[in-house]
């Protein structure tokens, strides 16, 4: 007994000795982002619900597609041999491939809204304006999914599928009002920031260097405050396409403005050189 | 050849106890060999257990020494690399910026809206 004792003292010391150094380093123990800044775990928590969702999107997305095929097959043999058999196998596969497109269509809406509230450089209003969209187009997909509660035969899954046209309207707008107003929201957060940089870099090494380069630094300054004030009217340009929807809906004002978009992300770029230039000089 | 033969009584009976001792104590030592084993068999085990937990506990350390080691030479590199990009404050935010504007590119939308089948029904 004694030299069990012995050999579990010995076992247990020399455990000790090894994992000493190795198991904790209190020096180490750096301070979270959390403890230092409450807001920017709020941040990082929607990050994490934005993670979460993206993969539950693509996982719906997936199971979508997977759906959609055995619908168009069951389909396809319904009309080719127009059987009770082939009927019932066709009214499951498309009613169940309405189920996973109303989750998708519903996950989608909800990534997009943690999305909109995560991008800084947003109005508060439009924002909230676009929020709403978003959580009542979700409302109405949650609606819709009542619908699914039963099985239901081919008429009821034919006035399903007129209902589907209308709500998939509100969708569409929903999302694509989001959708421009991040765009824009993203490049004129952009902008405004390369405008600040630019003034900071004038104030700081403009006079550097002597007379010669500083002449030389004037004027590429001056040519990178023309290339970003101009930006300035582009973007009013588009802001008020924004505003004013009227008819045409914002899937429409998306794609209109696209072009108009990638013009102004495009001089971005470009000043966004010019400043990269400015620090070699 | 009588030469040879070794007729000293004296020596003879002087050596007699140590050869029977020797005889006596064979037995003994037999006799005693069955909880002798178990002890030998304890003390083997007291001997080569902690030699083989000793000698897992220091593969186990140099394992986790290396993993650490593997662990702070990323970070020097990535520090490295850092303070090569980063040459002043105003690169820094240069390169924020560049970076910021390759993800807000308008042609790649990050959600574009899901590709589905908007009039799924059974009729044609």
């Amino acid at each position: 007994m004694l030299l069990v004792k012995k050999i579990s003292l010995f076992l247990l010391l020399n455990s000790l000795f090894l994992f000493n150094c190795g198991l904790v380093y209190a020096q180490d123990s750096k301070p979270t982002d959390e403890s230092i800044k409450p807001i920017v775990y709020e941040q990082e928590s929607l990050s994490k619900d934005i993670r979460q969702l993206k993969l539950q999107y693509r996982g719906e997305l997936e199971e979508y597609r997977k759906s959609e095929n055995l619908y168009l097959i069951a389909k396809k043999q319904y009309h080719k041999l127009d059987t009770l058999a082939s009927l019932e196998d066709a009214v499951q596969k498309t009613q169940e491939v309405m189920v996973v497109r109303d989750k998708v269509l519903r996950t989608y809406l909800r990534l997009l809204r943690l999305k909109l509230l995560s991008q800084p450089g947003i109005e508060l209003s439009e924002k909230k304006n676009a929020e709403q969209s978003l959580l009542a187009a979700i409302g109405s997909i949650e609606q819709h999914q009542q619908q699914f509660a039963e099985t239901l035969d081919k008429p009821q899954l034919n006035k399903v599928s007129e209902e589907f046209e209308i709500l998939m309207e509100q969708i569409e707008e929903a999302a694509y009002q989001s959708l421009t107003l991040m765009s824009i929201g993203e490049l004129q957060t952009i902008h405004d920031k390369a405008i600040i940089l630019k003034a900071d870099m004038e104030l700081k090494i403009a006079t550097a260097g002597g007379a010669l380069k500083s002449t030389e630094r004037k004027r590429s300054f001056d040519e990178t405050g023309r290339l970003l004030n101009d930006l300035k009217s582009d973007f009013d340009l588009i802001e008020k396409k924004y505003s004013n929807p009227s008819s045409s809906g914002y899937k429409n004002i998306h794609q209109s403005i696209e072009k108009q978009l990638g013009l102004i992300h495009s001089s971005l770029a470009k000043a966004l050189t010019f400043l990269e230039e400015l620090l070699k000089i | 050849m009588t030469q040879n033969i070794n007729l000293d009584q004296t020596q003879f009976i002087a050596e007699s106890p140590l050869l029977e001792d020797e005889e006596m104590k064979a037995p003994t030592e037999l006799v005693l060999s069955a909880e002798e084993l178990k002890q030998k068999k304890i003390k083997k085990i007291a001997i080569v257990v902690p030699i083989i937990f000793s000698l897992i506990l220091i593969i186990l350390a140099v394992i986790k020494s290396r993993a650490i080691k593997e662990v702070e030479q990323v970070v020097e590199t990535e520090e490295i690399k850092l303070t090569e990009v980063v040459v002043g404050p105003f690169n820094q935010r240069l390169l924020e910026l560049k970076n910021e504007l390759e993800m807000a590119d308008p042609n790649q939308e990050e959600f574009p809206f899901p590709p589905i089948d908007d009039s799924i029904s059974l009729d044609d």
